[in-house]
């Protein structure tokens, strides 16, 4: 199979690809000697912030970096127990098995300020405007480490990273080895069966990972709604170097999935499949710069399991019958014939194509750049979304730049901005300006002033949820209105960090303040329906303008293997207004104060034994708030506790670990019928070395 | 006191004529500042030096370069007049006439690019290598080089001191950039004392041979696995396997190109296999390796300033010499050790055992 590839992907290999790779070859590198610079180059570390490799201290941007030693110490089983342990995130379950992650502000159903990555490919679905967490197929086994930019980074990466930026690295075939087998089981029908395997095909490294993962959702919710979920994925990453200075790297990945999702007494069952296939080249030029082009293809299709409806069912349900409404259907409806009206997703398809590509450029000893461009393609086709079965697109290109000047050792100026075109829409930028001053005793003063500005995806500028009948509406949810303008960010920031005992305790903290204007939200309108002139339906609309300022503040210790700790707190403190009702002559402007919590804070600490144990204790406290799309719920503060234990055994290592979730009063997350009861888990790691 | 300054002004008209040459080459002069109104009271508590003037010629003019010019001044009496030059805003003509101007009885390169200025503008028309041989300044000045790696000192060797009489090899003095080898496989035992076998990767800008490695074994417990690469080779293919048969990595600087494309999958590597890499520099560390024994910019300025402070007391010396730098640093990557399983001690024990060893070694300068 990975011969086939070898084929495949040199036939794959675009024509840019190989002349771009002439042009590159140049920089005639004088093989014989070593000078002080040879020595002293930077070694590649963080580049998601500006796209050079930075260190923190220089970096124009909030980072935390969760790494294999904390991913391994937390008791976590997803990724939305892990962001729980980040300052300023709101990490929650809008159902069992739709786990979701925000940041600061507009955490609703779907959050989607947020630019997600995996190995530097956006996840960011168009249709739905958000993370398909599930479909991403992704076990914290398969995760080297995380990086996130905690504040804007639309100046980088483009509006997608409208309040921030996440980039799961996974692992590559080169830091994992041999098989390794996991299975898990417990409460709430929670069972994982995952595997990897990592090895190489004549010059090519792979690894090849494969998922299963069931739960049956939440204990509480009513009799009859289905919130359970279940996942199957499939993935192959190959590496393959040429020579010593080119890398490429085939990611591809298929997944399906089947997920309850809604609230209260909606619930609805749908299939994810999505597919990806990703190919990426990176140089190192002679004279230390690099050189990265990637091309990527995200596509998912989603369907219900019960997409259409009788008519003659809804009606029943209208006039509260206990089953359908018999024909002849009273006024207005009597000459109606009973039909299956669309109610749910049915042919939805999204499909993203991108290529982009970057290069960092050493200008002189103390100014370094980093250019770029990317050209994206994005198409939706939902029957239900969008009111027919066209396929929307939109075509984009963004061209982006960063300049970092050290002109000395200890003060560092950024600067970096980004330019976006989509089809048919008017230019718009971001931008960032950043000075960094290092103290003599290590401390790092940071201070930036950030503007990011993001048009509203595909649905938010296409949406047209209407429930037809024929060609004629009887009822309209959600409409997109005329001229929706571009969500804008000001954002200001003041941040220190520094460490202590050898860099054994560090902080990091930051206070801001961001101003956000002409945020897309939904406003209910009059709506002059064929069946009911008094109809009200949400209007897509420019509607909440919001004032952040805060704090955030981590703390990080690790002493030796044997102790690990976190401690995170977030202060915010929010005010604003969604214009929420149009009626005229007076309209209501709703007050945005408690959606976002005033307060939260985590905890973890843990310790590993000699012998083998590791016990780890992690808390998270988050203040009331009133979720948009979800329910008000209470302040709560959840603790998990793991025990593990590890063992050598047949050239591997075995790991079992008993993890206790929210041992705890039961909470609830994002709908009140979502009560989080406590949960055991067991899992069982095979690693071979 | 009216001597020094009759002294410095001298220089100081010497380096103004040099702007007599082209604009391009007028540049070459950066700073012209002569520190040599010194107060009286001053310059009597000071030792009087043999010799009267210094050249320090930078590769360029940045902070790194600066540090150690301006370590190299503060050991020197008022009596002692310097300028800077920087090779990158000069040529060898420029040089030459800057030269035979000053008359610097000594001058100091700072850098690969320096070095090679001022070996350009001395030697080469005395090895008849250029086509365009540029006139020899003369009185010929001792010359100390700082900053500059063996690679370099050695490929600078072949290129512009072939045929050169003795007397030249023996105006100049080398203080070599690179730590000793043994100074970095001292450092990877350290930290994994259990190690029985070293991985050692050698770039084709390396001059080492498997035997001359061999010879490194004995003070080791363990013995060294070099892997050898070309730019041609497909990295993995070979540090795939060196990296999983050792216990612990050292990869040997090489070009900034092979440095960079390495670094990523020996990082990736010794996490894969737990194994431990000891790198050759802070950014090393900073990126994933568990140790770097390395010298800094403190460690340069140090080594110069006590070398002309010695200088100003005993003289210039008669003959040329190769030395290794006489300090070290040393940076530890606590969380890349936690995630490897290695429990690591202070900075300062790792310090204090280097430099017991060091007590009576000779380093071998011939690689």
């Amino acid at each position: 199979m990975l011969n086939r590839f070898t084929l495949s992907l040199s036939a794959l290999m675009p024509r840019a690809f190989l002349l771009a790779g002439s042009l590159l070859a140049a920089a005639p590198l004088n093989a014989e000697l070593i000078t002080e610079i040879d020595i002293g180059a930077e070694i590649p570390l963080l580049r998601g912030v500006s796209l050079l490799s930075q260190q923190r201290a220089q970096a124009p941007a909030a980072i935390t970096i969760l790494d294999r030693a904390f991913i391994e110490a937390a008791p976590a089983t997803s990724l939305t127990d892990l962001f729980r342990l980040v300052p300023g995130f709101q990490s929650y379950l809008a159902a069992a098995g739709e786990g979701r992650v925000n940041y600061h502000v507009m955490a609703d159903a779907y959050p989607r300020r947020m630019e997600i990555k995996v190995d530097g490919r956006s996840v960011y679905e168009s249709i739905f405007t958000t993370v398909i967490w599930s479909s991403l197929g992704l076990q914290l086994q398969d995760i080297e480490r995380i990086e996130i930019v905690r504040g804007t980074n639309a100046a980088t990466e483009g509006s997608n990273a409208f309040i921030g930026s996440i980039n799961i690295v996974t692992r590559s075939p080169l830091n994992s080895s041999g098989v390794s087998v996991t299975a898990r089981n417990g409460s709430d029908g929670i069972g994982v069966l995952a595997g990897s395997q990592s090895g190489e095909v004549g010059d090519i490294s792979y690894r090849v990972a494969a998922s299963y993962q069931r739960e049956d959702g939440f204990a509480d919710i009513e009799e009859g709604m289905d919130d359970a979920m279940e996942a199957k994925s499939v993935d192959l990453r190959a590496v393959w170097m040429p020579t010593a200075w080119d890398t490429l790297d085939l990611h591809v990945g298929l997944s399906d999935d089947r997920v309850g999702s809604g609230g209260d007494d909606e619930y609805a069952t749908y299939n994810y499949r999505g597919s990806y296939q990703k190919v990426s080249w990176q140089r190192v030029l002679g004279s230390g710069d690099e050189f990265e082009l990637q091309l990527y293809h995200n596509q998912l299709k989603t369907g219900s399991e019960a997409p259409r409806r009788n008519f003659s069912d809804l009606l029943g349900e209208l006039y509260g019958l206990d089953g359908p409404m018999p024909l002849p259907f009273p006024a207005p409806f009597g000459s109606f014939s009973d039909q299956a009206l669309l109610v749910d997703f049915e042919s939805t398809q999204s499909d993203r194509w991108e290529l982009n590509g970057n290069r960092s450029l050493r200008l002189s000893r103390s100014l370094r750049a980093a250019v770029g461009a990317a050209l994206r393609h994005d198409s939706g086709r939902s029957p239900l979304l969008f009111g027919d079965g066209k396929t929307i697109k939109r075509s984009s290109g963004r061209l982006f730049g960063h300049l970092e000047w050290q002109p000395r050792s200890d003060w560092t100026f950024n600067a970096g901005a980004t330019f976006e075109k989509p089809s048919g829409e008017d230019f718009f930028g971001s931008g960032r300006l950043g000075v960094n001053y290092r103290q003599a005793n290590g401390a790092v003063w940071r201070a930036t002033a950030s503007h990011g500005e993001r048009l509203g995806s595909i649905l938010e500028s296409n949406q047209q949820l209407m429930l037809r009948y024929d060609d004629l509406v009887l009822d309209a949810v959600v409409v997109t209105g005329d001229d929706l303008a571009t969500e804008k960010i000001d954002a200001y920031e003041i941040g220190y960090s520094r460490s202590w005992w050898q860099q054994r305790l560090q902080l990091d903290l930051r206070g801001f303040r961001e101003r956000y204007r002409d945020m897309i939200g939904s406003r209910r309108e009059p709506y002059a329906g064929e069946l009911h002139p008094g109809q009200w339906v949400g209007v897509r609309r420019n509607n909440t303008n919001l004032l952040l300022k805060g704090y955030e503040l981590e703390l990080g210790l690790r002493m030796g293997r044997r102790w690990l700790a976190s401690f995170t707190a977030t202060n915010l403190d929010l005010t604003g207004y969604t214009h929420k009702y149009l009626s005229q002559p007076h309209s209501y402007f709703q007050p945005q104060n408690d959606r976002s919590p005033d307060d939260s804070r985590s905890l973890l600490v843990s310790y590993q034994s000699d012998s083998g144990w590791q016990l780890s204790l992690a808390s998270a406290y988050q203040s009331r708030l009133k979720w948009t799309d979800g329910n008000a719920v209470e302040s709560h503060l959840r603790t998990d506790l793991k025990a593990a234990r590890k063992w050598s055994l047949g050239g591997g290592e075995l790991k079992v670990s008993l993890t206790a979730q929210n041992i705890g009063e039961d909470y609830a997350e994002f709908y009140l019928t979502n009560q989080f009861q406590t949960r055991y888990i067991v899992s069982v790691e095979y690693l071979q070395r | 006191m009216v001597e020094m300054w009759r002294q410095g002004r001298a220089v100081w008209r010497c380096l103004l004529a040099s702007c007599a040459a082209p604009r391009a080459r007028r540049t070459g002069v950066l700073w012209l500042a002569l520190l040599l109104a010194a107060p009286g009271a001053l310059a009597a508590a000071q030792p009087v030096a043999s010799w009267s003037s210094l050249l320090f010629v930078v590769s360029k003019e940045s902070q790194v370069y600066r540090q150690v010019v301006t370590a190299g001044q503060s050991a020197l009496p008022a009596t002692i007049g310097s300028a800077v030059v920087a090779a990158d805003r000069s040529d060898p003509a420029a040089l030459a006439v800057t030269i035979a101007q000053a008359q610097p009885e000594l001058i100091v390169t700072v850098g690969t690019a320096a070095a090679e200025l001022v070996y350009q503008t001395l030697y080469t028309d005395r090895a008849a290598a250029s086509p365009n041989p540029t006139p020899k300044p003369t009185p010929n000045p001792k010359v100390l080089s700082t900053l500059l790696t063996r690679s370099g000192y050695r490929v600078f060797c072949d290129r512009y001191f072939v045929g050169l009489p003795a007397d030249s090899a023996a105006n100049l003095s080398v203080q070599f950039l690179d730590q000793p080898l043994e100074r970095q496989l001292a450092l990877a035992a350290l930290i994994a004392p259990a190690a029985k076998r070293i991985g050692v990767m050698v770039g084709p800008a390396n001059s080492l041979d498997a035997a001359q490695l061999a010879a490194l074994d004995e003070p080791l417990a363990a013995s060294l696995a070099p892997v050898f690469l070309t730019a041609h080779d497909n990295p993995i293919r070979l540090l795939e396997p060196a990296v999983a048969a050792s216990d612990v990595f050292v990869p040997l600087a090489d070009s900034r190109q092979l440095n960079l494309a390495t670094s990523r999958w020996i990082l990736q590597l010794s996490y894969r296999y737990r194994k431990p890499v000891i790198g050759y520099s802070a950014s090393y560390v900073d990126a994933g390796a568990v140790a770097a024994v390395y010298t800094g910019v403190g460690d340069v300025a140090a080594q110069l300033s006590a070398t002309l402070a010695d200088w100003v007391v005993g003289g210039l010396p008669a003959t040329g010499s190769e030395r290794n730098p006489d300090g070290f640093s040393i940076k530890l990557n606590r969380t890349a050790a936690l995630a490897l399983g290695i429990e690591l001690e202070d900075e300062a024990h790792y310090r204090n055992v280097l430099t017991e060893r060091d007590q009576g070694a000779q380093y071998d300068l011939g690689r």
